[in-house]
């Protein structure tokens, strides 16, 4: 059965490189959403097996929904996608539990491996 | 000379903004895919009449990406594109099916590559700033305006007086083979100065 996966973006060209990507790796895109509150209903909803998160919404910081996720106890990988590399963003994202960082821009085989190995 | 930072502080500060712009080369090198080179790197600590403004063009109009910088340090950046360097980056970054649509979600893709690119390339500067001065700054959600050129410095001189932003600096990013010269600048307040100052200090940059 293919993995599923929700990506929260809020650029519809983001959204479409890592959709495009995943589902020529075999991955099955099961939702998309445009900012962080659509994520966490998508995420409760579809309950998927990965999320790749953006870190700046329009609604709320990444890590915020993360936080919400992880509270919600839904067993779901994250994989933090974002153009902010700080360390102290980095270390806080993977404090509260997602399994990679991904500093944009990113090609399309370096998402595939990132997302293969979280999902092994 | 800087006159507001001492020979130190000035050297550092060139320094995190010239390594900053650099890592945003990078970016777009990899976004576009061609070689991108900086050139020249004009920056400016003092409260001056005449900041470093946008170079003029022969488009008519203009697409001014714009991004607030929020947390500790604020600002605001532009990244300005013509209507022909656009072209060259749909050509360039867009599957074909995109480039040819006429749907609305196809269209609204062309701007949201733009969004994206000036989203990556702030992220660049502002990771150097945060991880070298130690401080909590991000950029917000860019916004995009199609505008005609001989407005866009009366736009950056407004903004800079609105939000008290008198560190100002600006490089165009060339990309030779794709024929791009996109302008970049910033405006940055005087807790960059403060936050260079403090960080000399404390030895820790």
């Amino acid at each position: 059965m293919k993995k599923k996966i929700l990506i929260v973006d809020d650029s519809s060209y983001m959204r479409s490189l890592i959709k495009d990507s995943l589902t020529e790796a075999g991955y099955e895109i099961v939702g998309e959403a445009h900012n962080g509150e659509m994520g966490i209903d998508l995420a409760l909803e579809l309950k998927p097996d990965l999320i790749t998160l953006d870190n700046i919404l329009p609604d709320m910081i990444g890590t915020d929904v993360l936080k919400v996720i992880k509270d919600e106890e839904i067993d779901v990988k994250v994989l933090i996608i974002s153009a902010v590399g700080q360390k102290s963003v980095i270390i806080e994202g993977m404090e509260l539990g997602a399994s990679e960082y991904i500093v944009k821009p990113f090609t399309p085989d370096e998402i595939v491996e990132v997302v293969n190995r979280i999902l092994q | 000379m800087f006159s507001r930072l001492n020979t130190k502080e000035g050297e550092i500060a060139n320094d995190i903004i010239s390594k900053g712009l650099s890592k945003a080369a990078l970016s777009l090198e990899q976004i576009i895919q061609s070689k991108v080179e900086l050139n020249p790197i004009n920056v400016t600590y003092d409260k001056i009449d005449a900041i470093f403004q946008y170079t003029k063009k022969n488009d008519a109009k203009t697409h001014l990406l714009k991004t607030e910088i929020k947390g500790e340090i604020k600002g605001i950046c532009y990244l300005v594109f013509t209507i022909d360097e656009i072209n060259k980056i749909h050509q360039k970054c867009l599957p074909t099916k995109i480039l040819e649509s006429q749907s609305l979600n196809d269209m609204m893709m062309k701007g949201a590559i733009l969004k994206e690119i000036d989203n990556m390339l702030s992220a660049a500067v502002i990771t150097e700033f945060a991880n070298r001065l130690k401080v909590d700054i991000y950029g917000d959600v860019p916004n995009l305006k199609v505008v005609k050129e001989n407005t866009i410095n009366s736009i950056i001189d407004e903004e800079a007086e609105e939000h008290e932003c008198f560190v100002n600096f600006r490089t165009i990013m060339h990309a030779e083979e794709l024929d791009i010269s996109a302008d970049f600048i910033w405006l940055m307040d005087d807790d960059f100065i403060d936050s260079i100052k403090f960080s000399v200090s404390q030895i820790n940059v």
